[in-house]
């Protein structure tokens, strides 16, 4: 099957070379707030990512890491307490974190979609398949019912659903998990958005499903050029889908850059640590090289470097100060004080 | 290694059945004019053989919803077997009663999926963990106790001070880390694990992990290790069995069974392992048509004959027996027994 | 010590404290329900007039008004009833024997209810559809006709003079019996929804017999719903005892219960004094108010979708 790898070819040169007529998303010291009884806090401490037309991001971490967050934030789909206090999220060329609630609609669900862990966030289950795709062309575009239908149906087929026809007429409750995703996806394909952003789209699925599903995704996000952020706890899978990837640690991106690379390298302690952490890489010895310690809570971060109490090779600077982020030669950007530019 | 450990534990044609057709009236459907009683029969676990041997970690993958986590209750008896037989250390313990199994759950204990429902969120950790040894060692001094709740506590790498805490207080790792404490209190031989790391972290499920494989070392335990994790399972298993809809596919050492697998599921699901740093897109994934059958309606002959690639006619006939390959590993496929697979 | 001290450590901190203390509401009606209480329960003090002591009854104060108006007399702040008793110590002593027959009749309604819940929901099969069909039908009938029908038949077997001495105790029973399904069915559901929980198979695979399992594990996690339907089931039974006292059923006009107060009113409210009726009645409102409002409150706190962001 050479169409997998075919477009990661010619999206690779065009990151290259275009960088900036290719931006799709700019994401610029991102900083989410927690207002909440017991104080404010910060999930997202200063995020900063892009992402180029048909790129595809890979947002790694653990669970807390601010992953969600920062995916949700980029729709401004963040709920009460929270709201961004910081930063910006440009979106070709707008401002996303200043429009108003009436554009983030419109831009939302048309230009940008978002795909959920669990697919019944997205499905109404009292209504079938075809109602909620009609409905959601019809709010995005100018097209009759019949037009709608079509769109419906070839979307369908595109993520390999046979007899879209009758499948249209179905409820939610009639598909198993992993159809069911599939149809989420078909639905965040309607508009034939810019960017589509996947939060564990895959974590409630089997191996084998998930395998089918992140082919498809891939399949659909190259042949049509669209941006993607799939959000993961999973570096197998992200390693074979993305093109970059950002490691989340506590609310901060502490490396990130080409996957290959950061995967093969791991510069942060951190990254380092998740990597070999796993038991595909192990080293001919039984016992796996854990991390040791939790990630801390958001309220309590420790002073300096958020990692420095499960860092092995901790110094006297990365208790007091935090590390800034710095861009080495071969593309990778690193938060931490013990890696030489 | 193994081969020649003496039998721990045997199943023989394990049965387990659930019926969900609830009360009398729910079961009521007219059949040709005339009121029938219908009985709807969940067929979890299907006639399923092995044997686990004295120190050997046997693991089971399969897809959600195969009957994994019911064939281990199954063993455990807290579902009682439909049909079969289950030996520990050749005595019949599937048909004892909750009194006479007393000795055995000394000897086989539990670790569950779940870290924040496993625990009772009523009691503190020491409640938790005393609880176990006064019930089967009324004999005991309360210091005694006390003295023996710590040593494990020390074990699993909890201090003994937060032992009056409640579960709440403490993160999933921790939790978990509670309730390999409460499984390993009352010294036993046997432990079933269901699922124990997929709730957690990656950087905290490789702690649980070397925990589990230490606790194994120093106490010469046996495991059924059930996971879904395939990557994990080739790391911490001596022996891999497969299940597929309710059956034993294959059973068999780790590495026969990573490098050479006979039963056509096995290869799918190997094949559709992500694998770090293999590059984007699964290459040589074999593609599984069709969907997952309920185990309301089982398919006749071979559970696997609607899905499989290799299927004949034969397969849709006859339920395959299985085949001993060697001692320690067998198959339960037609393919294999005629030898054209 | 040390353990006393810690849980009011975890007391101070806690999440109710806090949203109990930034709500005025439940403060007012706590406060109110806790004055009504003291009140009541030290009627002996707080009443100038022991209303069960005969000898002090002076019939020829009988329907005196309230202090205020202009033949009201100073002893009698609220006025008198029919039979010379001071209305206010009155209500003191027929609130003390409602708070005390709800009480009661709570405390069986939930020991039953919780039993029969828990067994019926923890064995399931036939035991649980029997129990749970035996609660259906009664459920099918309004509580005061199942109350009327079992204090009938106490009545008629016991007779009117036993039934009279023992009255407090057999409203208990009476009210007692005619409400346990609520507190079944609440029970068995939350049973039902805690059995699948893995810790209750961690507790089976551990080996502890079945009626451990069901009181020491599953039922102090099965509570918090009987604590939210306690508050509006002593409610409920005070009511119960009202209306089956105003019906005849109840307490005897020597014991004054706030709904035998307002029946021994009742007859004489169209011939000017209609203080006997509205004092007590104001009284049983307010009570049963308060007792609703806490109960609300409560269900809104332990209800996790309402609170979800604190
Ligand atoms: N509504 C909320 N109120 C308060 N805190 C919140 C809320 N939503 C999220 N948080 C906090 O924000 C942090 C980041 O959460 P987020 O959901 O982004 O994590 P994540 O990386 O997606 O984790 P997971 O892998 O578990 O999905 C967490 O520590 C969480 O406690
Ligand atoms: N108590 C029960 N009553 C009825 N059906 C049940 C019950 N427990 C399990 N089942 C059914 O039996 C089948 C096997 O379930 P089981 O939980 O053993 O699967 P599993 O392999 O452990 O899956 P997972 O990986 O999701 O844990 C499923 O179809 C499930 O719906
Ligand atoms: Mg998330
Ligand atoms: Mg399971």
């Amino acid at each position: 099957m050479t169409r997998l790898e075919q477009p990661i070819a010619v999206c690779r040169t065009c990151c290259e070379g275009y960088e900036f007529v290719n931006r799709l998303l700019d994401v610029n010291n991102l900083e989410v707030t927690f207002a909440k009884r017991a104080g404010k806090f910060q999930a997202v401490r200063g995020v900063s990512f892009s992402l180029d037309k048909g790129e595809h991001l890979g947002l790694v971490g653990e669970s807390g890491a601010g992953k969600s967050i920062t995916g949700f934030s980029i729709i401004n789909l963040i709920s009460k307490p929270g709201y961004i206090s910081k930063g910006n999220i440009l979106f070709e060329g707008r401002d996303l974190a200043k429009l108003s609630l009436e554009e983030m609609r419109r831009i939302r669900g048309d230009r940008i979609a978002m795909i959920f862990q669990d697919p019944m966030m997205t499905l109404n289950p009292v209504l079938t398949i075809g109602t909620q795709m009609i409905e959601t062309v019809l709010a995005h575009r100018r097209v009759s019912r019949a037009e709608a239908r079509d769109i419906s149906v070839e979307r369908i087929n595109r993520v390999r659903i046979s007899s879209p026809e009758r499948r249209l007429k179905q409820y939610p409750h009639e598909f198993s998990g992993g159809m069911r995703q599939r149809i989420v996806i078909a639905i965040s394909l309607l508009t034939d958005p810019a960017l589509i952003i996947a939060d564990e789209p895959t974590t409630a699925l089997d191996v084998t499903i998930q395998a089918e599903i992140m082919e498809l995704l891939l399949d659909l996000c190259t042949s049509r050029q669209m941006g993607l952020v799939l959000i993961t706890h999973d570096l197998a899978v992200v390693s074979q889908i993305t093109q970059r990837i950002a490691v989340m640690y506590a609310g901060l991106i502490v490396e990130t850059g080409p996957t290959a690379e950061v995967i093969a390298t791991p510069r942060h302690p951190y990254t380092r640590g998740l990597i070999n952490a796993l038991p595909q890489t192990r080293h001919g010895e039984k016992r796996l090289r854990q991390i040791p310690g939790v990630m801390p809570g958001l309220r309590n971060l420790p002073a300096g470097c958020a990692f420095h109490p499960r860092c092995e090779q901790c110094r006297d600077i990365c208790i007091t100060t935090q590390p800034e982020r710095r861009t080495l030669a071969c593309g990778v950007q690193v938060a931490c004080h013990l890696v030489e530019e | 290694m193994l081969a020649d450990a003496p039998v721990l534990l045997q199943c023989r044609e394990v049965v387990k059945h659930f019926d969900i057709s609830g009360g009398f009236l729910d079961q009521l459907r007219f059949q040709a004019g005339r009121p029938r009683r219908v009985r709807t029969l969940v067929r979890a676990v299907n006639g399923v053989s092995f044997d686990v041997r004295q120190g050997e970690t046997l693991s089971v993958v399969g897809e959600s919803g195969c009957g994994k986590s019911t064939l281990a209750r199954t063993i455990l008896n807290l579902y009682p077997a439909d049909g079969g037989e289950i030996r520990y250390r050749n005595q019949r313990i599937d048909n004892l009663s909750p009194k006479a199994m007393l000795p055995y759950r000394v000897k086989m204990q539990m670790v569950f999926q779940d870290p924040y429902a496993s625990l009772n969120p009523r009691m503190t950790v020491s409640r938790i963990l005393e609880e176990p040894v006064c019930y089967h060692h009324p004999g005991l001094s309360r210091a005694e106790v006390r003295e023996r709740v710590a040593q494990v506590m020390c074990q699993v790498g909890m201090d003994p001070t937060w032992a009056d805490n409640f579960p709440h207080e403490f993160s999933g790792g921790q939790r978990q880390r509670i309730s390999i404490a409460r499984a390993l209190v009352v010294d036993p031989e046997f432990i079933v694990a269901d699922e124990p790391i997929s709730a957690l972290d990656v950087s905290i499920q490789a702690q649980i992990l070397n925990l589990l494989m230490d606790a194994q070392e120093t106490r010469n335990l046996t495991y059924l290790f059930i996971s879904h994790d395939l990557s994990v399972v080739e790391h911490i298993s001596d022996r891999v069995a497969v299940m597929y809809l309710g059956s034993l596919c294959e059973l068999a050492p780790v590495e026969q069974l990573f490098a050479a697998p006979r039963h056509p599921y096995t290869r799918a699901l190997l094949s559709a392992i992500p694998r770090l740093g293999a590059g984007p897109g699964p290459k040589d994934r074999i593609r599984l048509s069709g969907e997952l059958p309920s185990p309301l309606h089982l398919p006749s002959g071979c559970v696997f004959h609607g899905r499989c690639p290799h299927a004949r006619a034969r397969c849709r006939q006859e339920i395959p027996k299985p085949v001993q390959l060697s001692a320690t590993a067998q198959v339960s496929c037609l393919g294999v027994e005629e030898g054209w697979l | 010590m040390n353990i006393l001290a810690m849980n009011w450590r975890r007391f101070r901190e806690s999440q109710a404290l806090y949203a109990f203390l930034r709500d005025p509401v439940a403060i007012g009606s706590f406060t109110i329900l806790v004055v009504l209480t003291l009140v009541s329960f030290l009627a002996p003090w707080t009443a100038q007039h022991n209303v069960y002591d005969t000898a002090t009854l002076e019939l020829l104060d009988a329907h005196t008004p309230p202090a205020w108006l202009d033949q009201g007399l100073e002893r009698y702040p609220l006025g008198t009833d029919d039979q010379g008793r001071d209305l206010f110590s009155s209500i003191i002593f027929g609130m003390r024997t409602s708070l005390l027959i709800g009480l009661g009749a709570v405390a069986l309604q939930a020991f039953l209810g919780i039993c029969i819940g828990l067994i019926s929901g923890y064995t399931g099969g036939r035991l649980d559809t029997l129990l749970m069909r035996v609660a259906d039908v009664q459920l099918s009938f309004s509580t005061l006709m199942v109350a009327i029908f079992i204090s009938a038949i106490f009545e008629a077997v016991l007779g009117v003079g036993f039934f009279e001495r023992y009255a407090v105790l057999l409203l208990v029973v009476i009210i007692g019996l005619a409400e346990w399904p609520q507190y079944a069915r609440t029970v068995r559901a939350s049973v039902l929804a805690e059995k699948k929980k893995e810790y209750v198979e961690a507790a089976r695979v551990i080996g502890l017999p079945a009626s451990r399992i069901m009181w020491r594990q599953i039922l102090p996690n099965a509570l918090s719903p009987v604590l939210v339907i306690s508050t509006v089931q002593v409610a409920n039974a005070i009511m119960s005892e009202a209306a089956l006292s105003f019906l005849g059923l109840g307490m005897p006009v020597t014991q004054p219960s706030l709904g035998s107060l307002i029946k021994s009113g009742f007859t004489y409210i169209f011939s000017g004094s209609w203080w006997i009726t509205l004092f007590p009645g104001i009284t049983l409102v307010t009570l049963i108010l308060v007792i609703n409002l806490l109960g609300d409150w409560l269900r809104d706190y332990l209800n996790p979708k309402l609170y979800k962001h604190m």
